[in-house]
């Protein structure tokens, strides 16, 4: 039964995040568009993973149906508009890149001075799928570029081709319009998602970002890096100007000053995260081309220095997160008494309250 | 907010937020500041979530391979689980259990 729950719950927890996050929102003054754009990203990725149990795209359409009920009209019909968009194009585009679709409409209406200034992002956006291609074109917006190409995530990428689509037209299929654009427009975006899983393994490098920034035009490896560290910065920058959304997109426009001093912003901290969870995937990603005997081997190995199996050396595929209330051992039958649990195995989310688990060592 | 684990971050939930949130701040809607603020928020509902909202039940078969006790945290490998629920099994050629404490410390 838990996995039939496992989307309903979901969208619980997805409510009450969004619900109980907004007077956050508020406070550093994020228009409530943008939380309505996080809410749709997310539940999109969710339903692109796959990890419920029944026909996800059933399901989720569904709650999606009563949550558009629920909210503005205007969203709802973003959400379809996506949806036909993301079919029309399914076959060639990755899961990531429905997303922004979705996200695009929203921002666009929410804000037509943020969306103005989408167009000339463009060029960026192409980042790293079509890096060679971005490189060439880019001489002039190498900031721009930065900004938008930014982590081996295509996301952002993502993201910017939908704010042109919807900047040139909502309505019209996205398809036509992108074509108009220059080059950096839509076939380097399809390729994004398979060019992904290369520029993935780059993770690791994230972290010496900052020192790279000053390199960016070196290599195109290093553009795509750099990128999302320039991003951040105009992030950052914004922050200091009492940052509404429409502020924020503007700051984008600013020439890229990269900083190189400390470690403790919140920047580099969300950095961190996201590169560690990257290297996690990755290694988790390598993992499992080894064969058995290689991954058990490493396991012992990897046990002896602690944290490093924990970063990844021993993850498999299938993963259970949980608490526990008891772990005990007699001789080499073990017993334990686990609680609020998510399980990913076999592609499928489970969730439980309580599991007992029985294991002979 | 910080009485929640950050353990459920790593969960399909978890990563699909995180990518959503690394998005906007890319795109320079939100601080990264204020996406910290989206997760701590998301500890906590995924936690009481887990408690208050699921009832299922199931229970893990399985040989330990590898077991290691860290900062309270269990993590347990197991080859050939087998997942029994209520009305389905489950089962797979190994799996990571990631376990922290049900009782943090600090309450105690």
């Amino acid at each position: 039964m838990s996995s039939l729950i496992v989307a309903s719950i979901y969208q619980q927890v997805i409510n009450d995040v969004i619900h109980n996050i907004q007077r956050d929102f508020e406070d550093s003054g994020v228009d409530v568009s943008v939380l309505n754009e996080l809410q749709q990203l997310w539940e999109t990725k969710i339903i692109q993973s796959r990890v419920t149990n029944f026909p996800p795209e059933d399901d989720k359409n569904q709650l999606e149906q009563e949550e558009d009920m629920e909210n503005s009209s205007k969203r709802g019909t973003n959400k379809q508009k996506a949806k036909a968009r993301s079919k029309s194009y399914n076959q060639n585009l990755s899961v990531g890149n429905i997303n922004q679709d979705e996200s695009e409409d929203e921002l666009s209406d929410a804000n037509s001075v943020v969306s103005n200034k989408y167009p000339e992002n463009e060029t960026k956006f192409t980042g790293q799928s079509a890096a060679s291609l971005a490189s060439i074109i880019n001489t002039s917006n190498t900031n721009n570029m930065s900004a938008n190409t930014g982590y081996p995530l295509s996301p952002s990428q993502r993201k910017n081709n939908a704010f042109e689509e919807d900047y040139d037209d909502q309505n019209s299929s996205t398809d036509d319009e992108s074509q108009n654009q220059p080059l950096s427009t839509r076939a380097p975006q399809f390729l994004a998602s398979g060019v992904n899983a290369p520029l993935a393994s780059m993770s690791p490098m994230m972290g010496q970002r900052n020192l790279d920034q000053a390199q960016q035009n070196s290599s195109k490896i290093n553009d795509l890096l750099n990128n999302n560290a320039t991003g951040n910065d105009y992030m950052y920058q914004s922050l200091g100007s009492n940052s509404l959304a429409n502020n924020n997109s503007q700051d984008t426009k600013k020439p890229y000053l990269p900083q190189n001093d400390g470690c403790d912003d919140p920047i580099s901290v969300w950095k961190i995260f996201l590169a560690e969870r990257k290297l996690k995937q990755l290694n988790s990603a390598n993992k499992l081309d080894s064969t058995e005997q290689n991954k058990d081997f490493n396991m012992t190995i990897s046990q002896v220095d602690g944290d490093n199996s924990e970063n990844g050396g021993d993850i498999t595929e299938h993963m259970v997160l949980c608490q526990y209330d008891k772990v005990s051992r007699t001789k080499n039958k073990w017993k334990c008494v686990l609680k609020d649990g998510i399980m990913l195995v076999n592609g499928r989310n489970y969730l439980f309250h309580k599991a007992n688990g029985d294991f002979e060592w | 907010m910080s009485q929640y684990y950050e353990l459920y971050r790593t969960s399909t939930l978890g990563f699909a937020l995180t990518d959503s949130l690394d998005e906007l701040i890319q795109a320079g809607h939100i601080t990264p500041q204020l996406a910290i603020r989206v997760l701590m928020q998301y500890d906590k509902s995924i936690a009481e979530a887990l408690t208050n909202h699921v009832k299922a039940r199931a229970t893990i078969k399985g040989s330990l391979k590898t077991y290691r006790f860290c900062d309270d945290v269990w993590t347990f490998i197991i080859s050939n689980p087998n997942f029994k629920f209520e009305n389905e099994v489950v089962s797979a050629d190994k799996v990571k259990i990631v376990a922290c404490n049900a009782r943090r410390p600090d309450e105690a």
